[in-house]
């Protein structure tokens, strides 16, 4: 009988070993000396992509950001966009006589990849050109570079093999012209901004051209080789990016346990700011929010980023107290909200969209749903944005906080025409329960068709904390639980003949060049999937467009539109911002100088700080 | 003998077929736009005709441009190829995929085969032979309450106790993160990191099976023949591994094929708790993001698996006890 176990046991490890020791074998490499390391840990899973063009996962975003250097225009600290010093030797911004605006870059001629092979301008053409291509598309890749300028339909469609608004000028010289339908706009740089591409690990052979008519790559680039060089499972640059220009470089991904990680590269010169990271290995490791308090005390991790919850924030805060961690808090850049449909029913009417607001104890609700670690703002912006950090006591004083206050419900239904009963007669509080307005000759009662996710805490406290409340003032919500995927079917009125909810609770978050005129365009074109709450004010798109008009250089003059469109959206009230969370990243105090917030994260964060 | 084992083939096919209908129905009816969520997240500031040009190369790739009797007709020749489609959240055929979560998954259930077996098979021999003593109460005991406590609560447990409060072992994981060394190594340090969830496994498994294994030998024990047997003068040990379990075997043939089965499908709690990356957790997170032609790729193999684990199941009778006739 033991024999027999024995060897059953043999058998067991032999399968096992041969499930594994594959990977294991490719892994084993000499460690380097002298290391030092942070291990974050992620409840968002690391999958499989380190290249731009597929998956948006948070965690790959990191890796990828820390991996890509030398970009034409870089995010600062300050949250403002500006050309690289360490890339850009010397630039000029010329406005053409067609509206049209180029850009012209020299950039720096010691820059090179961590391959040692030198980086050149063909490489920054051939990123924008490859991005934009046919055949990026067939292979699946999504980009969202190019739209902007010149010659993109052509190129894009396949029409043009040139790329008239991208020129190749030199060895170390490039232009980008920006379409004159996007001009004048604010964030202009931010559409300049490009980083290179290794041409001779994605398309090696593959030449980048230029004539009078743009620039273009050579016909030997096709969709066959791409996916050759890029899609090859386990090999290709979208799995293992091993040339690359930034200040880390790819070490390994085990796909075993989601576990990636980036070292230091040497040949590095700088972020805009000089910031090369001194940090030897960056990894990042999957956990699961029931245990990652543990992992972080037990030493298993180094760094927990973006909590949020008062029960984990509390579990961090008392590690803080033991001396186990370090901890840095910063207000999210969104908000979770209730989002109104503006465009039926009785949410259709602005009055009604503040009658709700004035229902809602909002401090309070911020305050159960964040466990205390959260703030309500009044407008379409985060706590983190700089506009409002700079206008915060402006903003906190002109802006209606909508306290609590019933009497100033009832009183704006009333001055909307909320007042008569089921009959047509006059509203009689205590007799009739719910109010009407004649819309179009018709009555319209005020019940509001709430659609709702199941198991959302979000969704138990509007219902326990907003709906009895409306009943005082004569309005009736309906809560609806619904899938996800409902939920955004209705909002978005995506196959929807019939809009059936005027109320829809969410979270919501921003860009860092937030396009408010999308957002909140009475064009059609833009309902739906940008203008979610299918509002047509033309005042708040006209401010908004007025926005997009800003000269890059006037930020006062952005400041000031910014405010109005504030105060716009704020007395018309499209969505109700709940709680913003305060999120806190958590980590081993031997890691030092790591100053973090919504909009300076992780990979910002992690390259200038140190470990003691 | 084949005969049976033909006609129960085709059994199989035709119950697959009828079975690849009403899932892809079930799944086509789910509401949700599967290119939208393709393209949703390169949407920010993209002008709306650009999306709607990405929409439309998505609604194409993902074939939903046709009707639904040529799309179901389409995945069925794919699968049946061996191409289980695209996965919306990897972005990556779903073969590529599901490689390296089915590998931990396998590695975790064999794994746990040996302890499991190791232990309830004795155990539940021993707990029969010695019915109604201390040594059987004890057992009823510890057995029910793995058995009766859910496995997260056990999991959860065993990790503040031999994680946290005594830290034996690694909280979660597959390997240390950042870890060099030989594959040898490498190999320890996976099975370092396995030792936990596979104790959880083998703690929540020893009451069902123990008890199973033991109600089926207190009742072949009864049985004439070893009455029979033991006055024959066999010994003991003859009359309870020879006699009795062998007759005791066949309802544990039928746990033994569930156990075949499970050995690819994985535990959605253990995984999860443990961020083992197998199949459970690629299942549970398919159907939590609406990624379809991973959730259906599986049901489908997992439905495949079940059919031929009974087909065997069937056979094994046969090989266990000769009274039974495969015609």
């Amino acid at each position: 009988m033991n024999k027999k176990l024995f060897i059953l046991v043999l058998v067991v490890a032999m399968i096992s070993v041969g499930l594994f020791a594959r990977g294991a074998a490719e892994e084993a490499v000499a460690a380097p000396k002298a290391e030092t390391q942070v291990i974050l840990g992620s409840s968002t899973q690391v999958n499989a992509d380190f290249f731009d063009g597929w998956t948006n996962s948070a965690t790959n975003k990191y890796l990828k950001d820390l991996m890509n250097g030398y970009e034409t225009v870089s995010w600062t600290k300050e949250g403002r966009y500006e050309i690289n010093p360490t890339a850009i030797k010397s630039w000029m911004a010329t406005d053409n006589a067609d509206g049209s605006k180029t850009y012209l870059f020299n950039i720096a001629d010691n820059l090179v990849y961590n391959d040692g092979t030198r980086i050149l301008a063909k490489d920054y053409v051939f990123a924008i050109l490859y991005a934009a291509s046919p055949q990026a598309v067939e292979i699946g890749a999504q980009y969202g570079v190019g739209p902007e300028y010149v010659g993109y339909d052509a190129f894009h469609s396949g029409a043009a093999k040139e790329f008239a608004g991208i020129r190749l000028l030199g060895d170390y010289s490039f232009s980008i012209t920006i379409d004159p339908e996007e001009l004048p706009y604010f964030f202009d740089l931010s559409l300049v901004s490009v980083g290179p591409y290794p041409s001779h690990v994605i398309a090696p052979g593959v030449t980048v051209k230029d004539s009078t008519k743009g620039a273009y790559l050579s016909d030997n680039f096709t969709a066959d080789l791409l996916r050759d060089t890029i899609l090859t499972p386990n090999t290709g640059y979208r799995y293992r990016p091993l040339v690359t220009s930034g200040p880390y470089q790819f070490e390994n991904f085990n796909p075993a346990d989601s576990t990636a990680s980036v070292v230091l590269n040497p040949k590095f010169l700088g972020s805009y700011d000089g910031a090369k990271g001194s940090i030897y290995r960056i990894i990042i490791k999957l956990t699961n929010t029931a245990t990652q308090m543990d992992e972080l005390r037990t030493g298993a991790i180094d760094m927990l980023q973006g909590i949020s919850g008062g029960e984990q924030i509390t579990r961090g805060l008392d590690m803080h107290d033991e001396g186990i961690v370090s901890f840095a808090s910063y207000p999210r850049y969104g908000y979770g909200k209730i989002a109104f449909a503006c465009d039926f029913g009785p949410t259709q009417f602005d009055a009604v969209r503040r009658a709700i607001t004035y229902s809602l104890d909002r401090n309070e609700f911020a305050r159960l749903y964040t466990g205390g670690y959260g703030i309500i703002v009044n407008g379409y912006y985060g706590a983190s944005m700089w506009e409002y950090i700079e206008n915060k006591d402006l903003l906190d004083r002109e802006l209606n906080d909508y306290s609590y206050n019933l009497q100033r419900a009832e009183q704006e239904l009333i001055n909307d025409g909320w007042t008569l009963n089921k009959d047509g007669r006059p509203f009689t509080k205590g007799v009739d329960s719910i109010r009407y307005k004649r819309v179009d000759g018709q009555l319209m009662p005020l019940i509001i068709e709430w659609a709702n996710t199941a198991n959302n805490p979000v969704s138990d406290l509007i219902a326990a904390m907003l709906v009895p409340e409306v009943r005082n003032i004569g309005m009736q919500i309906n809560g609806t639980t619904v899938d996800f995927a409902v939920l955004l079917d209705h909002l978005y009125k995506d196959g929807i003949d019939e809009p059936v909810y005027g109320m829809f609770n969410l979270g919501t978050g921003f860009n860092t060049t937030q396009a408010y005129w999308y957002y909140y365009s009475t064009d059609p074109e833009y309902f739906g999937n940008y203008n979610t709450n299918f509002i047509a004010d033309a005042e708040l798109e006209s401010i908004a467009l007025d926005m997009k008009r800003t000269d890059p250089q006037d930020l006062k003059g952005w400041t000031d539109k910014w405010i109005r469109f504030q105060k716009r959206w704020n007395y018309l009230m499209p969505d109700i911002p709940l709680y913003s969370d305060i999120y806190h990243d958590f980590f081993n105090p031997r890691i030092v100088n790591y100053d973090s917030s919504s909009t300076w994260d992780f990979p910002y964060a992690i390259l200038r700080a140190d470990v003691k | 003998m084949f005969k049976y084992v033909l006609r129960r083939l085709l059994y199989i096919v035709v119950v697959f077929l009828i079975a690849s209908v009403l899932l892809f129905a079930l799944y086509k009816s789910v509401p949700g736009d599967p290119a939208r969520m393709m393209i949703e997240g390169n949407k920010a500031n993209m002008k709306p005709a650009e999306y709607e040009a990405r929409y439309q190369d998505a609604v194409k790739k993902l074939g939903l441009d046709k009707p639904v009797i040529v799309q179901y007709f389409t995945w069925l020749y794919n699968t049946l190829r061996g191409d289980f489609g695209y996965s919306l959240t990897y972005k990556m055929p779903v073969r590529q995929m599901i490689g390296v979560p089915m590998k931990n998954t396998i590695m975790l259930n064999v794994w746990s085969l040996i302890p499991v077996f190791a232990i309830t098979l004795p155990l539940g021999i021993a707990t029969a032979v010695r019915r109604n003593t201390r040594f059987d109460s004890s057992v009823q005991v510890i057995t029910i309450i793995g058995y009766s406590l859910p496995f997260f609560v056990i999991a959860l447990l065993f990790i503040f106790l031999f994680a946290v409060k005594l830290p034996i072992f690694p909280i979660s994981g597959v390997q240390t993160p950042g870890l060099k060394g030989s594959p040898a190594r490498l190999y320890l340090d996976k099975i370092y990191h396995m030792a936990l969830p596979l104790i959880v496994m083998v703690f929540t498994s020893l009451g069902g099976l123990t008890r199973y294994v033991r109600a089926t030998m207190i009742e072949a024990l009864g049985m004439d023949y070893i009455r029979t047997a033991r006055a024959k003068g066999l010994s003991e040990k003859v009359v309870i591994y020879s006699h009795a379990f062998r007759n005791a075997l066949i309802p544990f043939i039928t746990i033994m094929t569930g156990w075949f089965i499970s050995i690819f499908s994985g535990s959605v709690v253990i995984e999860r708790t443990f961020l083992w990356n197998g199949m459970g957790k690629v299942i549970i997170d398919a159907l939590n993001q609406q990624d379809f032609a991973v959730s259906l790729a599986m049901v489908m193999f997992y439905l495949i698996l079940s059919l031929i684990g009974n087909l065997l199941m069937d056979l094994s009778y046969g090989f266990a006890d000769p009274r039974v006739k495969l015609d």
